[in-house]
């Protein structure tokens, strides 16, 4: 089921002359950036709703939600970025994202659009990157003259990481 | 002139003892006539004192004042109270400057050893460079020698001096080891193993111990175009064979989990460059600005672009107007000195390696706290 959800949902365009395969990203928005997550990991998108912090839990959770009978765990996106943190807006937005783990939210300042973008034009950021957080971005690709940065959910946490979200 | 003094007091005695006997005869002569018992006999009384005055001021006391006074006392007084202080203070000075005079000669005696020593060191150290460290111990040794011989003549400040003197002295001993060429050339090789320390301290990739390893300054003919620029108040020149282009910067995405250096990516005719804090990259303290910079330089072909604040023009210079570095050291960076502009030249080569080995030299200031 993973396996599927995380499959690239490609599109062929028999007139694109890079013959590239087409990939559907939901974007949202995060501070001055725009950010891209592959649609098949992209369950739905949330209203900003009350979120239930626990106690002892790391930093970049912020609490836990009740979606329909189900406890998800909302993961602070701007602390886990390296962001600044800003104030709940009527924009904000809770994306439930499935990774090959597990079901989880994400905090986002906004939900913008699907776009197709054709991997041919996805480049690779510099690998001059330190931190750990510089693994989550899979490429950029320009989009009506802005780069969109392309984010790896799976890598959105580490292997322990997950198991303690799981453990909450 | 004691001759003349003493026929004057034998005269001063004689005219004494002429006039006492006179007094005694006349008082004698009183005498024998006795006042008569009344009143005016107590106050006569006083009749006899009147002799004696009259003796002492008409003649004992001129002549005893002015012999006493004008010729006698004040040669006492002038001659021996003076003379006495001056005495104690001349022995005084003398006593002291016996021990600085005892010290003097002792410590020019050491000078004098040390000035031998230094003067024995000195064409050895010109001579034979290679044997200066058991020479430089056969000398201390003479010093100290020397130093235990003023310890039984001077004291403890003499040795106390001598001592800091001999240190000084091998202060001096030591200089010119370092300038030698085989020292300079393990200072240089020290310092490349700190580099390698910090290097594999830090994490640093293959790629970016490579730019140390085989860095090479630019080879370049006679004369070159340079552009030259100015960043935040700095001035810095790039050869033009080594330039891409110049563009008017637009919009700049951030990426998070970059260095503080990297100041994102940006789209130029479909191709995504990244941009570079020019100072922020090379300047240790510059902790970085909000304000856009207003121009990019691309690196040659590469995706890596410099920010530039305000662009000087390009002039051409002469090789000759470049202090060249020999070698990498912390700033591969750097190929050398504008010497008019006094500005650096960058080393575009270099300067790519390490952005796309992401490693920021300023990391090897470092080596200062490596022992």
């Amino acid at each position: 089921m993973a396996d599927e959800n995380n499959s690239v949902q490609a599109v062929y365009d028999p007139n694109d002359g890079n013959k590239g395969e087409f990939l559907r990203w939901v974007t949202f928005q995060l501070d001055r950036e725009i950010y891209g997550v592959n649609v098949m990991q992209v369950r739905e998108v949330l209203r900003y709703s009350d979120i239930a912090p626990v106690p002892g839990a790391p930093a970049y959770v912020l609490g836990i939600i009740n979606l329909r009978g189900n406890v998800v765990t909302v993961i602070d996106t701007r602390m886990r970025f390296g962001l600044p943190t800003a104030e709940v807006t009527e924009n904000t937005r809770i994306m439930i994202i499935e990774s090959d783990k597990q079901v989880i939210g994400i905090l986002v300042d906004s939900v913008a659009e699907v776009v197709d973008l054709n991997t041919a034009d996805i480049d690779d950021t510099p690998n001059v990157g330190t931190e750990e957080s510089a693994k989550f971005i899979c490429g950029v690709c320009n989009r009506n003259n802005e780069l969109l940065i392309l984010i790896d959910l799976n890598k959105l946490l580490s292997e322990d990481e997950w198991q303690e979200v799981a453990n909450l | 002139m004691s001759l003349s003094h003493q026929n004057r007091e034998d005269e001063t005695l004689l005219d004494y003892f002429k006039q006492m006997l006179a007094v005694e005869v006349r008082e004698i002569d009183k005498a024998q006539v006795p006042p008569p018992p009344s009143s005016t006999n107590l106050e006569s009384k006083p009749q006899v004192p009147q002799m004696e005055d009259f003796a002492k001021e008409e003649v004992y006391k001129p002549q005893l004042q002015k012999i006493e006074k004008e010729e006698v006392l004040p040669k006492v007084e002038f001659a021996e109270a003076p003379s006495l202080e001056q005495l104690l203070s001349t022995i005084e000075s003398t006593e002291a400057q016996e021990t600085t005079v005892v010290t003097e000669p002792k410590v020019e005696t050491k000078t004098q050893e040390q000035s031998a020593v230094d003067t024995q060191t000195k064409p050895l150290v010109e001579t034979k460079t290679q044997e200066v460290v058991p020479k430089t111990q056969t000398e201390l040794a003479t010093t100290t020698e020397s130093v235990t011989d003023t310890q039984v003549a001077t004291g403890t400040e003499t040795q106390r001096a001598t001592e800091t003197q001999v240190k000084v002295e091998s202060k001096v001993e030591v200089a010119p080891q370092v300038e030698t060429k085989a020292q300079t050339q393990k200072v240089a090789s020290k310092q490349e193993e700190k580099i390698a320390k910090v290097l594999t301290q830090e994490g640093a990739s293959q790629e970016s111990r490579e730019v140390f390893e085989t860095w090479q300054n630019i080879e370049i003919g006679r004369e070159f175009q340079t552009l030259f620029f100015v960043v935040g108040g700095v001035r810095f020149a790039v050869p033009l064979i080594d330039l891409g282009s110049i563009f008017e910067t637009t919009k700049l995405t951030y990426i998070f989990g970059q260095p503080n250096w990297f100041l994102g990516m940006t789209d130029i005719r479909g191709k995504k460059i990244n941009v570079v804090d020019t100072l922020r990259f090379v300047k240790e303290d510059y902790a970085g600005r909000e304000e856009p910079y207003p121009y990019i330089i691309t690196l040659g072909t590469s995706r890596w672009a410099l920010t530039c604040d305000k662009l000087e023009g390009n002039r051409t210079i002469l090789k000759d107007a470049v202090k060249w570095r020999q070698s990498a050291g912390s700033r591969p960076w750097l190929a050398g000195i504008v010497k008019e502009q006094m500005c650096a030249l960058i080393h575009v080569q270099a300067l790519i390696k390490l952005f796309e080995s992401g490693f920021n030299p300023r990391m090897l200031d470092q080596i200062k706290d490596l022992s």
